[in-house]
């Protein structure tokens, strides 16, 4: 596509956007920003086209029944429900040492780290803040519930996490759909993970048909702290979830774990950068996948090990099962190693169901949908395991 | 291999690039400057026919629209493709037919290089294709190739005397407008070897081909054609050097193998371009594009030792377009100093029951930066696709960069694919452990590094295996610090 071309494209898009959305010049905001095209490296797989072409609104910020939406009504959670991206409810109760509060923030790791953050923050100027206090240990977890409903509504979320020192903290995002009407959720997550706190983020996305999702994580970590991150991609047309996680303290932790098990046409996308910015410090990447129908997924993870970070280990692994014919998976797990006295690995494998598993299994009289289920679940358990995040094993293993 | 006494202290401690000088030979060089008419003149120099002239005409015209591409992982001065000359050959207007009718001054310089006919001897036979600034100036054993109907000689005699072959397969693997140096490369390509193995033939000798760039200020473009046909074998070494110099020459070569139904090549490379000197000054850029295509149960392996050049940028990759190909890469690559290399292979699965094999072994010392760049894609015809992948990279230095870029692309789910990437330092343990039983450092490290790559110098051909052995040691020469 000619210049000329993305130059009128991005201008279209973003006037719908001032006139639907009562944004302000959103053309000097996105200044020297441009839609990806596959000819950048990190964009090589995913195309944004079915998001740049259209003209997206504001949903209405309100909904009925919204427990019905929760997608796990038995958590003992302190909840907060947010629809199109505007707060709808929020338990007043809160247990000592969390606070959660609205608060109007322009300044951010991620305000100009490409178009869709730079909007992100332009569209919606507030994001929610959710901090635990020095040495709080929040034994309940947030639970998030971002419902999306109407057709070409755009939900622009931004959440932003602080655990204090030695402070422990488990928020958990739940993206849903009210309905089967095309939507656009770009949710972006900026954390502060400080000196020995522990702050775990578990996304759950189901957005089902004609979902496009899109979730930018940011993390910076101080001494001796660890963050992890868990995205279960349940369904949805098309997601992309990026994030960039900076270790700055010594003995930091940085965990990532995905699961994603696209079916039809979806389109799956995990991006991670982990950045091991000094030594002494730990990641560890684990990312499965089961491509369904014509569905593709893509994982590509890119570890960073700069100059001083001596000592750093860095394990990154990403496996998938292709199940069809038709599926397709593009994994690119890359290091990028600067010091020398480091342990960095990185392993891929796509293949298919092992046939001689779930002949071992029929062989033993179980029937050949069951024994597929259980070769799935244990594929995925592996990944379960290091989530520990019960709602999500109960909902993913099928028995 | 043994070495005996201090054989190889000696050959470590010499610290110089040991091929840097300078042959003192008359040659024929146009003036710099890149442009429709050189390239007509560099075709009228070569009597070529218009064919040919025409073909590089278009590649030239693709070129001009094309950029230079900066996604490698490499920095360097882009060259000035205005300020070099196009055509440099040694003034020399007899065709040989053998190695002893060369001029002495051109024999001194492969003497030096170590491929005399008195070694040749000793290894059995080795017919030797002798490329210097762009042209070829001898082929050996001609005639006993031309027996069992190999050919084997310079392009450019190619393109006089078996131009079908030519016409047929040039640009058949490396399209003229694959990317710019491969259409830079085939404008002004001067000479190169042409290889044909006819039908059910196995070479009964390994084929070499040795490049050297000796005149200042030129660029060498070489293009490699191999074919093998049907159920024949072969086995292909490739060297190179170039003489110590400030400035940083470009070299772009372009090589295509074509291995016909239940072919095999055997394609080995050692590479030692000038890599610049301690600071990073001068060097060649080593921009080269390599590619195979497999037929029906043919195999192509590349195997290649790295450890020249200031910039490398190299891809030898393999096209698996019949049932049951193989292909595979077996690559040692060493940077030192300010060398820079991005390197690794493609191998695109098209046929059923293909299988490819990747194993890299990279090292990096000094201040250099060291890639793996690789791409595995199995399409949707590849049913029961298998790869391979390995790579593994030793940092010799806190300042140095070793770095894994794979993309792994899978669109058919028969396939199964493993890619597998480790990145360590050289342990303290082994190096101790050495030195506890009266080895000197450098002779430890040389021999840790050739136990880490012996996977990949197991795969050489054993007269190259020799020399890749000592270029390691050289490389590495006071890398520890």
């Amino acid at each position: 596509m000619s210049v000329a071309i993305l130059v009128e494209k991005k201008e279209k898009f973003l006037q719908a956007l001032e006139a639907n959305f009562g944004a302000p010049d959103l053309l000097s905001v996105t200044e020297g920003l441009d839609f990806p095209t596959r000819r950048a490296e990190k964009w090589k797989y995913t195309r944004v086209n079915a998001i740049s072409k259209e003209a997206w609104q504001m949903g209405a910020g309100v909904l009925d029944n919204l427990d019905s939406y929760n997608p796990f009504p038995e958590l003992d959670a302190v909840s907060i429900y947010l629809v199109n991206g505007q707060v709808a409810y929020l338990s007043e109760e809160l247990p000592e040492g969390l606070t959660i509060e609205s608060e109007h923030d322009q300044e951010g790791a991620l305000i100009r780290k490409n178009i869709f953050t730079a909007l992100n923050y332009a569209l919606n100027p507030i994001s929610l803040k959710i901090s635990a206090a020095k040495n709080q240990i929040i034994v309940k977890p947030v639970h998030i519930i971002f419902v999306n409903s109407g057709e070409l509504t755009s939900a622009q979320t931004r959440v932003r996490l602080v655990a204090e020192q030695s402070s422990f903290l488990h928020v958990m995002e739940s993206f849903v759909s009210a309905d089967s009407a095309k939507k656009w959720v770009s949710h972006v997550n900026e954390s502060d993970v400080q000196a020995n706190a522990k702050l775990t983020i578990s996304k759950w996305q189901a957005l089902g048909e004609k979902g496009y999702m899109m979730t930018h994580e940011f993390s910076q970590q101080e001494v001796d702290s660890t963050y992890t991150s868990n995205v279960v991609t349940k369904n949805g047309t098309w997601t992309r979830n990026d994030s960039w996680s900076d270790l700055n303290g010594k003995n930091g932790e940085c965990n990532l774990n995905g699961i994603y098990q696209p079916t039809g046409k979806e389109h799956v996308d995990n991006t991670t950068t982990v950045d091991h910015k000094v030594a002494h410090c730990e990641s560890n990447e684990l990312y499965k996948g089961v491509i369904y129908d014509a569905s593709t997924g893509v994982f590509n993870g890119k570890v960073f090990v700069r100059p001083d970070a001596q000592l750093t280990n860095a394990f990154q692994q990403n496996s998938n099962i292709v199940m069809t014919e038709n599926g397709t998976m593009n994994s690119k797990p890359e290091l990028e190693i600067y010091a020398d006295d480091v342990k960095c690995s990185h392993g891929s494998t796509t293949g298919q169901f092992d046939d001689i598993a779930l002949f071992y299994l029929m062989a033993r009289g179980i029937a050949r949908e069951n024994a597929k289920l259980m070769l799935v679940n244990a594929f995925f358990q592996e990944v379960l395991d290091e989530m520990k995040v019960k709602e999500y094993e109960e909902s993913l293993i099928v028995h | 291999m043994a070495y005996e006494g201090d054989e190889l202290l000696e050959e470590v401690t010499k610290k110089e690039y040991e091929f840097g000088f300078v042959t003192d030979i008359e040659s024929d060089k146009i003036p710099n400057g890149l442009n429709e008419d050189v390239i007509r003149l560099i075709s009228t120099k070569k009597d070529e026919p218009k064919w040919l002239l025409d073909w590089r005409l278009d590649a030239f015209k693709a070129w001009k629209k094309m950029t230079e591409p900066e996604w490698a992982h490499v920095n360097y001065a882009k060259p000035d493709f205005q300020s070099i000359s196009y055509y440099s050959a040694p003034k020399q207007k007899v065709l040989l037919d053998s190695l002893d009718d060369v001029d002495p001054e051109l024999r001194k310089t492969m003497d030096k290089l170590g491929i005399s006919t008195e070694e040749q001897k000793r290894l059995q036979g080795v017919a030797v294709d002798f490329v210097m600034d762009s042209v070829s100036v001898a082929t050996s054993f001609k005639e006993k190739l031309g027996e069992l109907g190999i050919i084997f000689m310079s392009i450019s005699e190619a393109v006089k005397e078996h131009p079908e072959l030519v016409k047929k397969y040039i640009g058949s693997v490396v399209t003229k407008k694959d990317n710019f140096y491969a259409a830079l490369n085939s404008a002004v390509f001067t000479d190169g070897s042409f290889c044909y193995i006819p039908k059910g033939v196995k070479c009964p000798m390994e084929l070499s081909t040795y490049f050297r760039i000796n005149e200042a200020g030129t660029g060498q473009f070489e293009r490699t054609l191999l074919i093998a046909d049907e159920g024949s074998h072969v086995s292909y070494l490739e060297g190179c050097t170039a003489p110590q110099r400030d400035e940083n020459q470009l070299h772009a070569a372009v090589v295509e193998l074509v291995a016909l139904d239940d072919a095999e090549i055997k394609y080995s490379t050692v590479q030692n371009w000038y890599p610049g000197d301690a600071t990073g000054k001068g060097g060649i850029f080593n921009f080269v594009t390599k590619r195979g295509i497999c037929q029906k149960n043919a195999k192509i392996s590349w195997t290649q030792v790295e450890t020249g050049s200031a910039v490398t940028w190299k891809y030898p990759s393999c096209i698996l377009k019949g049932d049951n190909s193989v292909g595979e890469f077996y690559s040692v690559a060493v940077t030192n100093n300010y060398q820079q290399a991005d390197t690794g292979t493609k191998m695109i699965h098209i046929g059923k029951n293909t299988k490819s094999t990747i194993i890299s072994k990279g090292i990096s010392a000094g201040k250099s930066q060291n890639s793996y760049r690789g791409l595995v894609q199995i399409n949707k015809s590849a049913d029961n696709a298998r790869n391979f992948s390995q790579c593994d990279s030793l940092l010799m230095t806190d300042t140095s960069g070793a770095h894994t870029f794979p993309y792994i692309e899978v669109k058919n789910h028969t396939a199964k694919v493993e890619h597998e990437a480790t990145t360590s330092k050289i342990g303290e343990e082994q190096l101790f452990y050495c030195k506890q039983r009266g080895l000197n450092e450098e002779k430890a490290i040389s021999m840790i590094v050739n136990g880490y790559a012996k996977d990949v110098l197991n795969k050489l051909p054993m007269e190259f295996a020799v020399e890749a052995q000592k270029l390691l040691a050289i490389s590495l020469e006071g890398s520890v610090g």
